[in-house]
């Protein structure tokens, strides 16, 4: 036994019947404590009927509670009495911190909140968007579509839906001329046109493809509004929108775990219905217009309509709101620009006007007389 | 005082450890009621001289780096749990919040558990469930008005329901595993009283078109106040509606050409007037906080916190603590000699329910 730490410390007890200081004295003994008031009344506490005191850092009182004994305690004005106590108790000392080591770990600590830190960061721009790749690979069609109905019955209810039987015919010719140039899919294609004017135009899981009025207006001609369901039909080929929704879903749960936030939690849960705050990956924009481009050529259909569209898009006059609309959607950066220029000055030949004969102006305009 | 050793009988005058006969001497204190008398006021001239009166305060003794050590730990534990440990890193940051907290010189205990904790957001996520998954019903199965009505009724009626059940459960919680001199602090209000005063005062809310509000305040300032107690001594609130209501009406007229910074005012003004109206035995509490010294304290932490990316949240709360302790004091004689222990028993439901719905815009500031 160590003589370098004192045995008699000065302290208080509390007898947990009353919320009176009893100023006492208190040696420390091999078995447990010895406890004396100013009376001369004494106590013994063994030590394994004690609690171990609660983190304590320097300057601190040492508290030392009795277990089974509800507000039974001892208090020690000196920190050094925990070291001291340490010392008598080396059988249990393990269970006793020194308020010492708790300053040595911050270096630790910082350290492993980094490493945390370089690891949410891995797993957000990696493997999160690898999984739900997989995984968006193996979601049966049936479920996407009953993803993308719900979706669409908040988004586009079919009274605000344009049911202009010539438009309505007219668009799916063209998005059938497209299709027939795609690889055979599991997906059943509709379009779906909404009487907003809004310039806006999306798909959602399972085939569904979205167009607003207001798009609609500011094509020149078919071969814009082709372009611009060229690129969202490969969105949907490409399992984009499903991909999507499962990144938001495993973001927002990992955001939870790290926040350790129960309600985020929930949240997370409850956003499994919204499609709304869907963003797309880079990526997905430029794959879509690779594919868009190629799918435009071997349906011989002139592809120069979807750059044309875009930067309409991009430079709408006067009624800017809306305009703005289709871009934060679908972010039109000057890469994708200048990589569908490249793409689109490749093929030269061999195009098709579409809808030959068709007064464009008059047929776009058909839903405004709804 | 010698003592008799219960194995071998043999008396034992020198208060060794353990008999000759190997038989460990533990004894404990005999209940003040086996003794002959109170005992007299004893001669320690640390304890204040319980009936004079004069002001006390409380202290704030915690540093921002020990606080942010915490965290940094919890978050990092809770994440390689997957959330787990959330519970266990929040009882830490209450067991020092609490712990650096000073009243006359003893600090106050926090004595709940993680596994409490959990196990109360768990009963939490069901109560929270179940009332949804009752909207989610009723949308599903009718349509139309009626069902509108019904989701409105139901919505309405079970917020109605299920707060006061947040309210008393997270107080019973709290206070029951708060202490102060080993003394624990109780919440002694029922549920049904509560539900009950919540149906009244939210109709009338309704009824008046909000300006019953500061009424339905007070009276929860009331129910929450009675109910709780130091031990055996309860506190008392004898606050008046129409006081609450008059600042109300002030900054109904005052909030809009102040761009909305005379809530501060009113704030401090509210809880001021709470605090003034609040005792303890004979004693009364006293609040200094004022519109101006809220605005900069929550101005800075928002400020801080946002600079440092979260990192000073820690920091934040620790001045925030500080502030609040700092201008709050107890005035006249405090009789603590009398107040005996009387612990009661409390789940932890709603102490997480709490968590899950905010509840902090019902006012319950009770300090601790």
């Amino acid at each position: 036994m160590p003589s370098s730490h004192r045995t008699s410390w000065n302290g208080f007890y509390f007898d947990g019947q009353s919320q009176r200081r009893h100023q006492v004295t208190i040696t420390l003994a091999p078995e447990g404590v010895h406890i004396q008031r100013e009376d001369g009344s004494t106590l013994w506490w063994l030590y394994d009927q004690t609690h171990p005191p609660e983190d304590f850092l320097p300057g601190e009182p040492v508290r030392l509670e009795r277990k089974d004994s509800l507000g039974e305690a001892l208090l020690v004005p000196e920190s050094e009495f925990l070291e001291a106590l340490r010392q008598f108790a080396p059988g249990i000392a393990g269970r006793w911190r020194s308020p010492s080591v708790t300053f040595s770990r911050m270096p630790f600590l910082v350290g492993m909140a980094a490493v945390l830190l370089f690891v949410a960061a891995a797993v957000y721009l990696w493997g999160i968007p690898g999984l739900t790749r997989l995984a968006a690979a193996r979601v049966p069609p049936e479920w996407e579509e009953q993803l993308g109905d719900a979706a669409l019955a908040q988004m586009a209810p079919p009274d605000v839906r344009c049911a202009n039987g010539e438009q309505q015919k007219l668009v799916s010719e063209i998005a059938d001329q497209l299709m027939n140039a795609a690889p055979p899919s599991p997906y059943r294609l509709q379009l779906l046109i909404v009487d907003n004017p809004m310039a806006n135009a999306f798909a959602v899981p399972g085939g569904r493809i979205v167009i607003f009025r207001g798009l609609l207006e500011r094509t020149d001609r078919p071969e814009e509004l082709a372009g611009v369901m060229a690129h969202e039909i490969q969105h949907v080929l490409l399992r984009h929108p499903l991909q999507a929704v499962l990144r938001q879903l495993s973001l927002q749960a990992l955001a939870a775990v790290l926040a350790g936030d129960s309600s985020g939690m929930a949240s997370a849960l409850g956003a499994a219905g919204t499609i709304g705050g869907m963003r797309y990956q880079r990526g997905d924009e430029h794959a879509a217009d690779r594919e868009a481009v190629r799918m435009l050529q071997v349906a011989r259909v002139d592809p120069t309509g979807l750059i044309e569209i875009f930067e309409k898009l991009g430079h709408a006059p006067g009624d800017t709101p809306s305009a703005l609309q289709y871009l934060s959607t679908h972010p039109l950066t000057s890469d994708r620009v200048e990589e569908l220029r490249k793409l689109t000055a490749q093929s030269s030949e061999g195009h098709v006007p579409l809808l030959p004969g068709v007064a464009w102006s008059r047929l776009r305009d058909l839903c405004k007389s709804k | 005082m010698p003592i008799q050793c219960p194995a071998c009988g043999a008396t034992n005058p020198d208060h060794s450890w353990q008999c000759a006969c190997g038989h460990y001497f533990v004894t404990t204190m005999p209940k003040p009621s086996d003794s002959l008398a109170e005992p007299a006021a004893p001669p320690s001239t640390m304890l204040a001289a319980a009936s004079e009166p004069q002001t006390r305060r409380l202290w704030f003794r915690g540093a921002g780096g020990s606080l942010l050590e915490i965290y940094i730990l919890n978050f990092l534990l809770t994440f390689l749990t997957l959330g787990v440990y959330y519970f266990w890193g929040k009882v830490k940051v209450r067991q020092y919040l609490y712990g650096q907290t000073e009243f006359e010189g003893d600090r106050f205990g926090y004595h709940g558990t993680g596994k409490e904790l959990l196990i109360g957001w768990l009963k939490a996520l069901a109560l929270f469930g179940g009332f949804f998954a009752l909207l989610a019903l009723n949308q599903m199965l009718w349509q139309g008005k009626s069902q509108a009505i019904l989701g409105q009724v139901l919505f309405y009626g079970g917020l109605l329901l299920l707060i006061p059940i947040a309210v008393v459960g997270s107080q019973r919680y709290r206070l029951s595993r708060t202490s102060w001199r080993g003394i624990r602090f109780s919440f002694r209000g029922h549920t049904t009283e509560l539900m009950r005063n919540f149906l009244r005062d939210g109709l009338l809310t309704l009824l008046t078109g909000f300006l019953y509000y500061p009424f339905f305040q007070n009276n929860l300032r009331e129910f929450l106040a009675h109910n709780s107690y130091y031990g055996s001594e309860p506190f008392d609130y004898n606050g008046e509606g129409w006081e609450l209501f008059k600042m109300y009406m002030l900054t109904l007229l005052l909030i809009l050409p102040t761009l909305g910074l005379y809530w501060f005012w009113y704030t401090a003004k509210k809880q001021r007037y709470y605090w003034a109206h609040t005792e303890f035995g004979k004693a009364r509490f006293r609040s200094t906080v004022t519109g101006e010294g809220l605005a900069e304290i929550k101005i800075t932490n928002l400020l801080l916190i946002i600079f440092t990316l979260g990192l000073g949240y820690p920091l934040a709360r620790i001045r925030e603590a500080r502030f609040q302790a700092d201008h709050l004091f107890l005035d006249g004689p405090l009789d603590l000699d009398r107040i005996r222990q009387q612990a009661e028993a409390a789940s932890a439901t709603g102490d997480a329910l709490n968590d899950l719905m905010d509840v902090s815009l019902l006012d319950m500031d009770l300090g601790f």
